[in-house]
């Protein structure tokens, strides 16, 4: 078992004295072969999980398919992907439906930002008395517990049926999550900072500006995106429930009116919007906290 | 849609008021156990005066300007006991309309969730096992997770009618995703170290899956298992509100519709109650199956 | 059990990470691997345990070839604190590595207690891996190799991650588990003193790419001791030439 009797190559003994690459680990080798190979991983990295994306959803719709076909669930129920698809069109050029999407769309933003904004502020106030946070804390989570669909008969009671009384209920189920985000995040900062920030005699506002938010923000941003989807459910929910206007009220009309297909193509369409908005919201964070992290 | 922070946010919480609690490190070896639990239940009663305030504060305003809409605390609480209680050790002191409402809303509850759970847990593992499973149906679970599934209700009925199964459907069509999700993440994201370990031990699959797999990706599982309980008793509430005969929501609605606000008022805090004892046995459950976790500092914010 | 590596190479695409390697490891056999980082030790021994697949060649044990885990064969692996199962007990951990086995319980668990006590962890077996030293864990993780009364015990990088008192501990320890279990053993190690101390043979490996350059008979006295073995003149010329060979295999292969 003897070595080799030649002087390895310059790139060997460059490799030898790297302490950094451990065992077993490929290494980038340069090449045009290995570059024409890296840019095709590339594409098909990016190409391969769209495609299985489309094939998987075509299986579920083909699955939907063969269970209407087979006449196991009545047309009343279930219709065929067929029919929700004739009557998507019909549904997206409904007027009455573009109004309720509007409605329930700028319902949520306002609910969202208001309470946002609130809770962003007592958060920060809260979070900066380190006596408060806990007791804070405590008392909004079991203020928070009644679930917040249960309130919608007494938003009727206070608001009438106008976006007001589902704006309110939306802040209610949003806030207190905004507001325990950040009074975590702003208990959270790193306390060596804030001690570096008082050496440099910062005043408050700047300790705040420049330190204490930004370093809440990650947790703000994601306390605000998980917010999003449950305000949306709210919101939804109160238009069931006796909303005079929405998105919901459109799909119970339909739903009443015995066009099944149209309530599924009306769900379809809320589903689009919101997996949209989910999608935003979670680049929108992703954007956040990179930028906070290079900060 | 996770609210894994929400849960880390607590213990995060809990763990920097001990540490910057002087009685922490002045406290004796010997008596480190009672002595950590006498500071617990301390500083729990000392973190309990916000609420109390706040308790007292909605008192004094309800009485000041008195409405219909807002009874005073005391006055709820008068009705709570008269609702909800009677003298009875025989039925625990659960009054008629308890046993008519809570056990009628809670099997609805733990029906839809525990199918939830285990659908949840089973897609979410085959997921997180395979990623071209991965891929083929993470657009279809991302849709039914965003709908928002209060939206269900009206096709829910139309499919079921006002029946049990339309309100356990609701429950667990709304929470089983979110579990999915969550399980798919934490078994894609199992430490191969492990897998490796198991590998080189040549463990039956079984064995693999429920000694390794699932304990790894538990810290996942249980945040999705949270937050889907709260997702599921929204659900629940709306089904009871919008088409049923029975349950708390229901009871709500009834109570709302023939002017009976101070019962409406007691109905809330018994369903504030009953959120908060849900919330604490996840807890509870969560701190036994993860001590694990925290002590090898695994534990990420 | 004879390991017989034949031809063994593994490659990431074009990148080569190690060249084909042949060696024989007779029944009770300790080899030591020794070789500077990126030299493709750890990637040998993954696939002597079936771990990893190899781009050529074969491992042979006794006559059978290896294509996955085989029975009768246990690894260590470098980082006990994510080999370990920290949701399980140190006997739930021990029990894991005989499942396989399908043992009646009285006979597993009097095997894990005599292997708890042969790596002086007697009495430990109801504590969780997090509750005890890093030193500690590691015997576990030494322990929960040998429940499965392997005949063959491959280790990788077993003691990188404990102070140094404890690694001649630990050395010392894995010396004896090879007289008392009659295991054969193939140690993967940075540390050239190690190599040494603990081998009847050490295996140089040399980097980019990965392979054998040299393998030395280890003729030291045993049994070895920390201050007497490591005080022998002959311990320092063996170190000396493993130390030169490592740091500088340039000037060793053109001789």
């Amino acid at each position: 078992m003897s070595g080799r009797l030649v002087a390895p190559a310059a790139s060997a003994r460059r490799a030898a004295g790297h302490p950094l690459v451990p065992d077993g680990v490929a290494r980038p080798v340069r090449g045009l072969r290995t570059a024409v190979g890296a840019a095709w991983a590339r594409h098909r990295a990016t190409i391969a999980p769209v495609l299985l994306g489309i094939v998987g959803t075509g299986t579920v719709i083909a699955g939907w398919a063969m269970i209407t076909a087979t006449g196991l669930v009545s047309e009343r129920s279930l219709p065929s992907p067929t029919a929700v698809a004739t009557s998507l069109p019909l549904v997206l050029a409904d007027p009455d439906l573009h109004a309720g999407l509007a409605d329930t769309l700028l319902t949520w933003l306002g609910a969202l930002a208001l309470a946002s904004a609130v809770a962003i502020v007592l958060g920060v106030l809260i979070g900066t008395v380190p006596w408060l946070a806990r007791p804070a804390m405590v008392a909004v989570n079991a203020l928070r517990s009644i679930p917040s669909t249960a309130l919608i008969p007494l938003a009727i009671l206070l608001f009438g049926l106008g976006p007001a009384m589902k704006g309110a209920v939306a802040v209610y189920a949003v806030a207190p999550i905004v507001l325990i985000n950040t009074i975590y995040g702003v208990a959270g900062t790193e306390p060596m900072r804030i001690d570096a920030a008082r050496s440099m005699h910062w005043p408050w506002w700047r300790r705040w500006a420049w330190l204490v938010l930004p370093s809440a923000t990650p947790a703000i941003v994601t306390g605000i995106r998980v917010a999003s989807g449950i305000a949306l459910v709210v919101v939804v929910s109160a238009e069931l429930l006796g909303g005079r206007s929405g998105a919901g009220l459109i799909l119970v009309q339909y739903q009443q009116a015995l066009r099944i297909d149209m309530a599924y193509a009306c769900i379809t369409v809320i589903g689009v919007v919101g997996m949209a908005l989910y999608g935003l919201l979670t680049l929108a964070e992703r954007r956040t906290i990179a930028r906070i992290h290079l900060v | 849609m996770t609210k894994a922070t929400g849960t880390a946010s607590t213990t995060a919480a809990a763990t920097t008021a001990s540490a910057t609690d002087p009685a922490a490190a002045t406290s004796a070896v010997g008596h480190r156990r009672t002595g950590a639990r006498t500071r617990r239940a301390l500083s729990a009663v000392g973190s309990l005066w916000l609420l109390a305030a706040l308790l007292v504060a909605w008192e004094i305003v309800a009485r000041l300007s008195p409405s219909v809409f807002f009874p005073p605390f005391s006055v709820v609480l008068g009705q709570f006991g008269q609702d909800w209680f009677a003298a009875r050790p025989q039925t625990l002191f659960a009054s008629d309309r308890f046993l008519e409402s809570v056990p009628v809303s809670l099997s609805r509850l733990a029906r839809g969730w525990l199918l939830a759970a285990v659908l949840g847990v089973a897609i979410g593992v085959v997921l997180g096992r395979s990623r071209v499973a991965r891929h083929l149906y993470s657009p279809v679970i991302r849709f039914w997770m965003s709908v928002p599934n209060a939206a269900l209700l009206p096709i829910a009925l139309q499919f079921f009618g006002i029946t049990e199964a339309m309100n356990i459907f609701l429950i667990t069509f709304g929470s089983m995703w979110l579990i999915a999700v969550n399980t798919a993440d934490g078994v894609a994201g199992v430490d191969p170290s492990w897998l490796r370990a198991a590998r080189s031990m040549r463990l039956p699959r079984p064995v693999l899956y429920l000694r390794v797999i699932l304990p790894a990706a538990a810290p996942h599982i249980l945040a999705g298992l949270r937050i889907s309980l709260g997702f599921g008793l929204i659900l629940m509430i709306v089904a009871e509100l919008y088409a049923t005969t029975a349950g708390l929501g229901h009871d709500v609605a009834l109570y709302q519709q023939t002017f009976r606000y101070r019962e409406m008022w007691s109905a809330f805090l018994l369903i504030a109650l009953i959120g908060i004892a849900l919330n604490a046995a996840v807890d509870l459950l969560e701190r036994r199956l993860l001590r694990w976790q925290r002590r090898t500092g695994l534990a990420s914010l | 059990m004879d390991i017989t590596v034949d031809g063994l190479a593994k490659r990431y695409g074009e990148h080569l990470a190690l060249e084909p390697v042949s060696i024989k490891i007779g029944q009770g056999e300790f080899v030591t691997i020794v070789g500077p980082s990126g030299c493709g030790k750890s990637t040998l021994l993954m696939m002597m345990a079936g771990l990893l697949a190899p781009s050529e060649g074969v491992v042979r044990l006794d006559d059978t070839p290896v294509d996955g885990p085989p029975q009768g064969v246990s690894v260590v692996f470098q980082d006990y604190g994510r080999s370990l199962f920290p949701w399980l007990t140190v006997r739930r951990n021990l029990a894991m590595a005989a499942v396989a086995q399908k043992l009646p319980r009285p006979v597993l668990e009097a095997r894990i207690e005599r292997v708890l006590a042969s790596v002086g962890l007697a009495g430990q077996g109801a504590k969780h891996p997090w509750q005890l030293s890093g030193g500690m864990q590691q015997r576990v993780a030494i322990a929960r190799a040998l429940v499965a009364e392997p005949r063959v015990l491959l280790m990788d990088e077993p003691f990188a991650a404990v102070d140094a008192q404890t690694r001649a501990d630990l050395e010392d320890l894995v010396l004896r588990l090879r007289d008392e279990y009659g295991v054969t053993i193939a140690l993967v190690t940075h540390d050239i003193d190690e190599s040494v101390y603990l081998a009847d043979r050490v295996l140089v490996l040399a980097a980019g790419p990965g392979r054998l350059i040299r393998d030395i008979a280890v003729d030291l006295p045993t049994p070895r001791g920390q201050l007497t073995t490591k005080r022998l003149p002959r311990f320092a010329d063996l170190r000396a030439e493993v130390f030169s060979l490592v740091m500088r295999p340039e000037l060793q292969e053109v001789r």
